[in-house]
């Protein structure tokens, strides 16, 4: 393979499998999560997608014996040997100098840089504080978050805490990593305190908060806990309120509505609790007062509700309000096609889904969107609205023979009633 | 000597040696224990010939609640974090309390770490395990992209600020120099890049330098997610990315729900070849037309004579049979994609166009709390253009910022707070300063009234400055782009991307660079030789995670600039993924 050109890289590309190989199993016997074996045995329900590359470029001829050496062994080996041993005499002269150095404190930064490579090292040896220091820095200076946390719980073990803390207020870095530990071994408290000292309170507040959620069985009084002790001052205070509120309502109400949102929890309230007395807790009203929801808020979560009890009128009450002259105004926060589409996949018939429609004073608009849903009567009635006779053949050419808006098309096309515009 | 792209599989090789090599330390027969999101990475290093050749018996999907191995020794591998270690660790417990005799080995994947050895010094498991660790490579998934596949590394490094992984990017960093040599130019841009190049420094003194034979990369960038936010959090249109997002790729396979389809994007099967970095309107008439070749085909074999028919079967029909295969499944793929978010994505696209130019604030803002109403569509979608809003804008404006989160609150629950907390944290969500705080914090009446009078707005600045933001949407032509906004519809050029292509093009000079972005540093010389057609190769390599979005603009600058440039990500990433990981 002398050339570069690209024609070669192509052919490579083609001709090496470079794809994966699949271990095989058939999900419709092997449940996702199962522990079964996903293969067992040489045959049993192994099958390949591709098979296994047979004529795979050796690494050798791709590069140096050198590099390879160290790509597969570098770091399992000593760092120094690997670097330094050209022949025997110089690997005699290493092994003596390690010897000798065995009892003695090695340096700060031969320290940090074996523990990078996962060698073994006594940090019991480093007993001064400027050490101990000097380990930290050195550390944090190398950025391996691995090694900036075995340093730190090493002083955490050898330092009275008020030294500790100093140098924790001192290293921001060294915090994060302490931290991050704390949060996964979920020692909070310890972590709550750590964050108090450095002043941090939001994060103290936000790491009680996530702890006190995790609890299902205590998480009222955990919340409340959490309320007075960490979030007195807090901008999200009245979240924290109105998530207690929450709990504490569907507590009594439904306790299976645990984990559902103040919006789901409303919504459930219009589809079972509609009718119930304003005074009862469970009444929607009730809730939308307790956590100053809107009236946007209430309205959607009326049409879902209502809508799942197919009880149309009340959707209709909300939404359209009758003026005195006769009229229809529309009281809706949403977009008609909106309720529109709601009211569809609820399965309202089309008589309801017509009053709508009308509502929609663009005719172009309410026929995109009734041939979206498919609600051919609506289609037929806007174009004849819309004396539309263009759109109408166009719409019965469209149409199977046999169909129902065929025919309904085909009827309005024959009336007279109808003037057609243009 | 090797080509560049063959050298690339160099990575895959070596980590099937590392792999087999702890294998063979372990005495067979012995049954391996997997991680579930170990798997497909692993599946892309060795085959189960290779796994069976070196002693592994039975393969099981770990569990925690279940141990199923009878095997006298049992490996297990998982991926090196605590609470992982903490469940293989407690089935060890468990196995010992019932005086089994198997011997437990614990591969570590992608590090060992000091707080797992004393997690199992602590359990009491020290004597019962032996402890590996697998620092598998660059795990190729297409031509030109490799990645980690270290998915959480966003959420550990940038949202919780753990080090821990760097030297494994540092490793992988340091591996692409023994296989290519020491670029010419090496560009960080990024906290944590050069917090990498640090560790990096550390292998090459420590463990070995490139023997200096080979110089492949002339450019090599090393940049931080963060750096460029907007590209995964608007919606593109191109045929992965929306496969990404709606399906989900996992270390470059795609299965359709539902359906027994599945691609993978180093197929060299031809169709998706041809459309898998298109842009999605694209797609379909690309595809109609291939089926319309394909009758036409066949119906000429349908006024064949024998002899000729033949042939046509011998040769032709397999062929034939097998594109009717793949049409179909990229007819059907693309139907679901349309089915999933079809209907929110010529509005979600124009919303996110004027958030990224700056308009219509007010419908913008409208239309998300319209979203959290309906809360049809998912949370994460939602979080999605509320960080791209506060992005944009350099920060919501306090009463905006106060409303959309108590409304996002209410309506996918309070337990999300912490999110915001996130958000907030890696400056995804914040508030601009509101005018009382800017004049507290400043003195003097001149620097006041400039503060409040010229406040610019950096996000619009950078997309100004490189030319991020095309003006040319009149005559926009998806199915024949001109350039690499066509990701995104038109609306944007991710930074990575307009990096390289304005370095190569030498419209932007190395010095300027390091003025426009804060944490930028630059190692080594431009000189005559660098751009020519032989050192035309280029690698970007992303800290938390590359998308798809960024793969399929780099592979239309290929051709453009006449370059290879060869992709690395800690992962790849979507939006969506990019705000679990804030969750």
């Amino acid at each position: 393979m002398q050339s570069h050109s690209l024609q070669d890289d192509e052919s490579h590309w083609n001709s090496s499998d470079i794809g994966s190989f699949a271990f095989d199993f058939d999900d419709s016997q092997e449940p996702i999560g199962s522990s079964s074996p996903i293969s067992s045995g040489p045959s049993a329900g192994v099958s390949f997608k591709r098979s296994e590359v047979e004529s795979e470029v050796p690494l050798t001829t791709l590069i140096s014996e050198k590099s390879i050496f160290l790509l597969i062994y570098g770091e399992s080996i000593d760092a120094e040997m690997s670097n330094n041993t050209k022949n025997i005499q110089e690997e005699v002269k290493y092994l003596r100098r390690q010897v000798k150095n065995r009892w003695q404190t090695p340096s700060v930064k031969t320290t940090i840089s074996r523990m990078l490579f996962h060698q073994p090292v006594s940090l019991e040896l480093f007993r001064s504080f400027t050490s101990k220091k000097a380990l930290l820095e050195e550390a944090i200076s190398v950025g391996d978050g691995e090694t900036v946390l075995s340093i730190v719980l090493y002083l955490s073990n050898s330092l009275k805490k008020s030294l500790f803390n100093q140098l924790l207020k001192k290293y921001p870095v060294a915090v994060n990593q302490y931290a991050s530990y704390l949060s996964t071994k979920m020692q909070i408290q310890e972590l709550s305190d750590l964050y108090i000292m450095l002043g941090r309170t939001k994060d103290a507040a936000i790491k009680n908060f996530q702890y006190a959620c995790l609890n299902s069985s205590q998480q009222i009084s955990r919340l409340k806990h959490c309320l007075s002790n960490h979030f007195s001052d807090s901008p999200d205070k009245h979240n924290l309120e109105n998530f207690i509120k929450l709990l504490e309502w569907q507590k009594t109400v439904n306790p299976d509505l645990f984990r559902k949102s103040a919006i789901e929890s409303l919504t459930y309230a219009c589809q079972h609790h509609w009718n119930d007395q304003k005074s009862i807790t469970s009444n929607p009203s009730h809730l939308v007062k307790e956590l100053g929801l809107t009236e946007k808020q209430l309205q959607w979560s009326t049409v879902k509700g209502r809508a799942a009890k197919k009880s149309w009128d009340d959707i209709e009450n909300l939404i359209i309000t009758k003026t005195w002259l006769g009229g229809k105004r529309v009281n809706a926060y949403l977009a008609i096609e909106d309720v529109i589409r709601k009211l569809h996949a609820a399965g309202a018939p089309s008589e309801v889904l017509l009053k709508y429609f009308n509502l929609l004073s663009d005719v172009d608009a309410r026929i995109r969107l009734a041939t979206s849903l498919q609600c051919d009567k609506i289609i037929i009635d806007s174009l004849t609205c819309h004396r539309d006779q263009q759109a109408l053949i166009h719409q019965k050419a469209q149409s199977p023979t046999h169909s129902k808006i065929y025919s309904q098309a085909d009827s309005v096309l024959r009336s007279f009633a109808t003037k057609w515009k243009g | 000597m090797a080509t560049f792209m063959s050298k690339v599989d160099a990575f895959r090789q070596i980590s099937a040696r590392q792999l087999t090599n702890i294998l063979d330390s372990i005495p067979s027969p012995k049954d391996l224990v997997i991680d579930a999101n170990l798997i497909k990475p692993l599946e892309r290093i060795v085959g189960i010939a290779v796994l069976r050749a070196h002693g592994i018996d039975k393969i099981y999907k770990f569990d925690a609640s279940a141990f199923l191995s009878k095997s006298s020794q049992v490996v297990f591998m998982i991926p090196s974090d605590l609470i992982s270690a903490k469940h293989v660790i407690d089935q060890i417990n468990a196995q010992i309390q019932l005086e089994s005799r198997s011997a437990f080995n614990l591969i570590l994947v992608p590090r060992k770490l000091d707080s797992i050895m004393k997690l199992i010094e602590e359990e009491g498991v020290y004597e019962y395990v032996q402890v590996y660790s697998l620092s598998y490579g660059l795990i190729r998934l297409d031509k030109f992209l490799l990645s980690l596949e270290l998915p959480k590394i966003f959420q550990t490094v940038f949202v919780q600020n753990n080090l821990s992984l760097l030297p494994v990017i540092a490793r992988s960093l340091w591996s692409t120099q023994l296989v290519f040599g020491t670029p010419t130019i090496t560009i960080h841009l990024g906290r944590i890049a050069k917090k990498v190049d640090q560790i990096v420094h550390e292998f090459l003194e420590n463990l070995g330098r490139p023997d200096g034979k080979s110089q492949d990369i002339s450019y090599c960038i090393i940049l931080d997610r963060d750096i460029d936010y907007a590209s995964p959090l608007l919606t593109s249109g191109t045929y992965t990315s929306l496969l990404d997002e709606v399906f989900g790729i996992k270390s470059g396979t795609i299965t359709v729900p539902d359906t027994k389809i599945s691609f993978s994007l180093c197929s060299q099967e031809e169709t998706f070849s041809q459309i898998k970095y298109r842009h999605f309107c694209d797609v379909s008439s690309h595809l109609s037309s291939k089926a319309k070749r394909l009758q036409e085909e066949y119906a000429k074999s349908q006024n064949m004579g024998l002899q000729e028919m033949k042939a046509y079967i011998s040769q032709n029909l397999g062929n034939v049979r097998s594109m009717k295969q793949s049409l179909g499944h990229h007819v059907t793929a693309c139907e679901a994609v349309s089915q999933k978010i079809g209907a929110r994505f010529v509005k979600q696209h124009e919303i996110e166009q004027n958030i990224i130019a700056g308009r219509d604030k007010r419908e913008t803002t409208q239309y998300i709390e319209n979203q959290i109403a309906l809360a049809e569509e998912d949370k994460l979608i939602v979080l999605r253009l509320i960080c791209l809003l506060s992005l944009a804008q350099e920060g919501l404006n306090a009463e905006e910022a106060k409303s959309l989160k108590m409304q996002f609150l209410q309506a996918y629950g309070y337990q999300y707070l912490t999110v915001f907390h996130n958000l907030e944290q890696i400056g995804l969500f914040t508030e601009q300063p509101s005018l009382m705080n800017v004049m507290a914090a400043e003195s003097g009446i001149a620097n006041r009234l400039t503060h409040v009078v010229a406040r610019k707005n950096a996000f619009q600045t950078l997309c100004q400055r490189l030319g991020l933001i095309p003006s040319f949407m009149e005559n926009l032509d998806l199915k024949n782009p001109t350039d690499m906004s066509y990701v995104f519809s038109g609306g944007y050029i991710p930074i990575a991307c307009q990096l390289v292509n304005l370095i190569w093009k030498k419209e932007l000079s190395l010095d300027d660079l390091t003025k426009i972005f804060p944490h930028c540093t630059v190692k080594g010389k431009e000189n005559q030789n660098l751009v020519t057609p032989m050192r035309n190769k280029i690698m970007v390599y992303f800290i938390g995670g590359v998308t798809y979005a960024e793969i399929a603009a780099f592979q239309f600058l290929e051709t453009l600039l006449n370059v290879q440039i060869l992709v690395i990500g800690t992962s790849v990433i979507n939006g969506n993924t990019l705000m679990d990981q804030c969750i």
